[in-house]
């Protein structure tokens, strides 16, 4: 009893002086600056700026008002829905997808920013891509500019990862710092792009589908947070290149069918649904343009109104 | 389960260590044997069952030739080898058996047509097959009693910090500790003095895996990944830092180990001491995979005669243990290849040392001990780092081309340059830094850790301790994942 006492006093100062190295370090590399940015962008590879889209998105966000659909999702969502389309059919959109946004950061979203006061549907935009991967990414993203320190903390412990640690210490380090400025056009956490394509996509190699558990845990917590609040929710996939990986995305598409059976949830797989062309539809290999963004949100609107499941427009 | 993982740190490493000292000392070797079990089942669970051949064998065979005198021993003691062997052989060396004989039948046009089986090589299966037969070599000698109870045998096999990449325990040492009386090993009480050492030792193992090993090792793949694209420069920066990764990847994962082992009470064996300050191949291979390295002396170099035979079967006998050596690190000649480089190394220092002695002599270095020191350890570094080329690279071929780019290819600063731009985001220019901070207070930690010299006392080794917990936190690279030896 008197070894373990010791060890627990002992082990509680260590605690304090390593917290206090620590935050003394983090300081110190965030303040010093080369070429004009922290020395502890250098320290690794998952520190992104503070500002820009996702910044300004959660600003522009009110969740006082009322919102007929929301987006979440990764940059297909953010890419790929475009409000005054859906404001043409009298339906007010605002888009919450940011960069790589997984299951994992959208349930964090969602429970800080959508309820059903302020939301009558939810569209939650899936890629196969984005379930594959730890959360990282996104999450370093939104620590830095959301709006909610909740939300934020809550993607970092659920990432499990002692980066995670150095993004919440760098959030709260940089309050005070201005964010920069958004790029290019963009509407209600929408962001728009109008060239096209000018190297043709060419079949790539098939990969195998590796989704990882936590992100299928979260897209449960997704569809358990809607369902407790009665908030419709529809999945989505927008439109992929003719020459990407067809029987991957049957096989995505088949697990997420799995996923929703019973809930009542539809999933809107337009995946190759759409006349689009693979050069002119798209800005890179994986993103809409603006043409590409136009036909493929009226056959959602199309499917949506078709199922029943559009929010009644404003008056 | 990975040392480095949130599993291992936050959920295995605290339960099965508190759970340890909350139970009576009987029932311990059980729950450490479970632990062991759960540990190794998070990788493949079916193959523990190959685990468990091994160990009933070796359980009997230790039990029949403690029994048995004369031949009946050797046979007992036959059947084990052929039994470990065989394991090893099946899982480990089939496809490259199998691929060589096929490659040279087709090359004499014959037909072959046997099918490799496809499996996947057990994770530690060298090390802990070479564990279970230290035990019965050391029962058929005389020098170990059998053990009686399966379970605390098991546990000696798996004991689970040293079970994916050693040190290769002796018996004498583990199974002593296993079945030691009050105080000590597996009996041993809650020593808070032990605990903080063991967890330091982890801690400046977690060190050099995650800051070191791992950003060295991003630099290392990137080159090695793309070997047309550098020149001299760069492939000579990854050839270094190479041989910083495997060194700290290995001696890192050791120190986690021991520190692991340690909290609960056990000493395992010290495998590494500064094995880059050696002055000669041999001293490195006393400083090198320690207990690797004596297993063969113990168990193959003094069996084949050792030095006590003529000149040319000692020089045989070298290069038998150091061609052995590369094929038990894996099924593929860049490992044999590097393993009688080691075995040239030695033979070849041995042919010349008189011309050396002369040559020391007349240039005066025998009369300047530390100017020479420093030279032999340098000469001695770069002829590792020369093998350590095989050991990284996929295939012969691979290995040669980086030579053929390194002596041929040209190519200063610009090359690091490309390599920096090519790693992205700064990674080289945190790395490198590291690494230079590293070489220096590597020495001084290690003699720390293992208590050879004393340290700061007080808030001054805890402010020491608490800057190592920071640089895991802010400079740890987190892009890996699993350790180079556990393919072995």
């Amino acid at each position: 009893m008197k070894a373990f006492a010791r060890l627990l006093r002992k082990g509680l100062l260590f605690l304090l002086v390593t917290a206090v190295v620590y935050v003394g370090t983090m300081f110190t590399l965030y303040h010093l600056h080369v070429h004009g940015h922290p020395l502890l962008y250098r320290t690794g590879d998952h520190y992104q700026g503070k500002g820009g889209l996702s910044y300004a998105k959660f600003r522009e966000f009110d969740p006082a008002r009322r919102y007929g659909v929301v987006v979440i999702g990764s940059s297909h969502a953010y890419r790929g829905y475009d409000p005054r389309i859906f404001g043409e059919r009298g339906i007010d959109l605002f888009n919450l997808g940011t960069s790589a946004q997984t299951p994992m950061n959208s349930y964090y979203v969602l429970k800080s920013h959508v309820d059903t006061g302020n939301c009558g549907l939810v569209l939650f935009d899936l890629y196969e891509n984005t379930m594959e991967q730890d959360g990282l990414e996104s999450t370093s993203d939104l620590s830095r500019n959301i709006d909610s320190d909740r939300a934020a903390l809550g993607m970092c412990l659920a990432l499990k990862d002692p980066r995670a640690i150095d993004l919440m210490t760098l959030r709260w380090l940089s309050r005070s710092e201005p964010p920069r400025p958004v790029e290019g056009p963009h509407r209600s956490g929408y962001a728009e792009r109008t060239d096209s394509l000018r190297t043709p996509t060419r079949k790539g190699q098939e990969r195998p589908l590796r989704l990882d558990s936590m992100q299928v845990r979260y897209l449960r917590e997704c569809i358990a947070y809607c369902a407790d609040r009665h908030l419709p929710l529809v999945f989505v996939t927008h439109y992929y290149p003719q020459a990407s990986d067809h029987q991957r995305h049957a096989r995505f598409h088949a697990l997420i069918e799995r996923e929703i059976a019973g809930t009542g949830i539809h999933y809107i797989d337009l995946a190759y649904a759409g006349r689009v062309d693979d050069h002119d539809h798209f800005y890179d290999h994986n993103h809409l343009n603006a043409a590409g963004v136009a036909l493929f949100n009226a056959q959602l609107l199309d499917s949506l109104s078709a199922l029943g499941l559009l929010p009644p427009a404003r008056r | 389960m990975l040392f480095n993982s949130f599993e291992f740190l936050c959920l295995f490493f605290p339960l099965v260590t508190g759970a340890y000292f909350l139970l009576p000392h009987r029932w311990r070797w059980l729950l450490l044997l479970a632990a062991s079990c759960w540990f190794y089942m998070a990788f493949v669970p079916v193959y523990i069952l190959i685990l468990a051949f091994t160990i009933a064998v070796d359980y009997f065979a230790g039990l029949w030739i403690e029994r048995s005198e004369g031949r009946t021993r050797k046979t007992f003691l036959v059947a084990s080898i052929i039994a470990n062997v065989g394991v090893l052989a099946v899982f480990k060396y089939w496809n490259f058996l199998n691929g060589n004989l096929s490659a040279l039948f087709h090359d004499l046009g014959l037909g072959y047509h046997v099918p490799d089986l496809g499996i996947l090589l057990p994770i530690g299966l060298s090390f802990h097959t070479f564990q279970s037969l230290s035990y019965t070599i050391e029962v058929y000698r005389g020098h170990q009693r059998a053990e009686r109870r399966p379970g605390v045998f098991a546990l000696y096999v798996m004991f689970y910090p040293q079970l994916v990449a050693g040190p290769i325990e002796r018996p004498a040492n583990l199974l002593d500790q296993l079945n030691a009386p009050e105080g000590r090993g597996i009996r041993s009480h809650l020593d808070a003095d032990r605990v903080v050492w063991g967890l330091k030792q982890m801690l400046w193992g977690f060190v050099k895996k995650l800051v070191i090993a791992d950003r060295c090792g991003a630099v290392v793949d990137q080159v090695y990944g793309h070997i047309g694209g550098y020149h001299t420069a760069g492939l000579l920066l990854a050839c270094y830092l190479f041989a910083l990764q495997i060194y700290c990847d290995f001696s890192g994962y050791t120190d986690i180990a021991l520190g692991a082992a340690r909290v609960m009470g056990f000493d395992l064996m010290v495998n590494f001491r500064t094995p880059y300050r050696s002055g000669s191949i041999s001293e490195f291979w006393s400083r090198w995979h320690i207990s690797l390295s004596s297993w063969f002396r113990d168990y193959l170099y003094i069996p084949l005669g050792g030095n006590r035979v003529s000149r040319p079967m000692w020089y045989r006998n070298l290069l038998i243990v150091f061609l052995v050596s590369g094929l038990w690190h894996g099924a593929n000649w860049t490992y044999v290849i590097w393993g009688g480089l080691h075995g040239a190394y030695l033979v070849l220092a041995l042919l010349f040392a008189p011309f050396w002695r002369r040559f020391d002599d007349r240039t005066g270095l025998a009369g300047a001990p530390r100017l020479k020191q420093v030279l032999n350890v340098l000469v001695t570094f770069h002829l590792v780092l020369f093998a350590w080329i095989f050991f990284r690279a996929g295939t012969v071929q691979e290995a040669f081309e980086v030579i053929h780019r390194i002596v041929h290819s040209g190519g200063g600063l610009g090359d690091v340059l490309a390599l920096r731009k090519d790693l992205g985001n700064g990674m080289l220019d945190t790395t490198l830094p590291l690494v230079v901070l590293f070489l220096f207070i590597d020495p001084y930690m290690d003699a720390l850790i293992k208590r050879e010299r004393s340290g700061p006392r007080g808030l001054g080794s805890m402010l020491l301790f608490a800057a190592l917990v920071v640089a895991l936190v802010v400079v740890g690279y987190y892009g890996r994942t699993s350790f180079i030896y556990f393919q072995f």
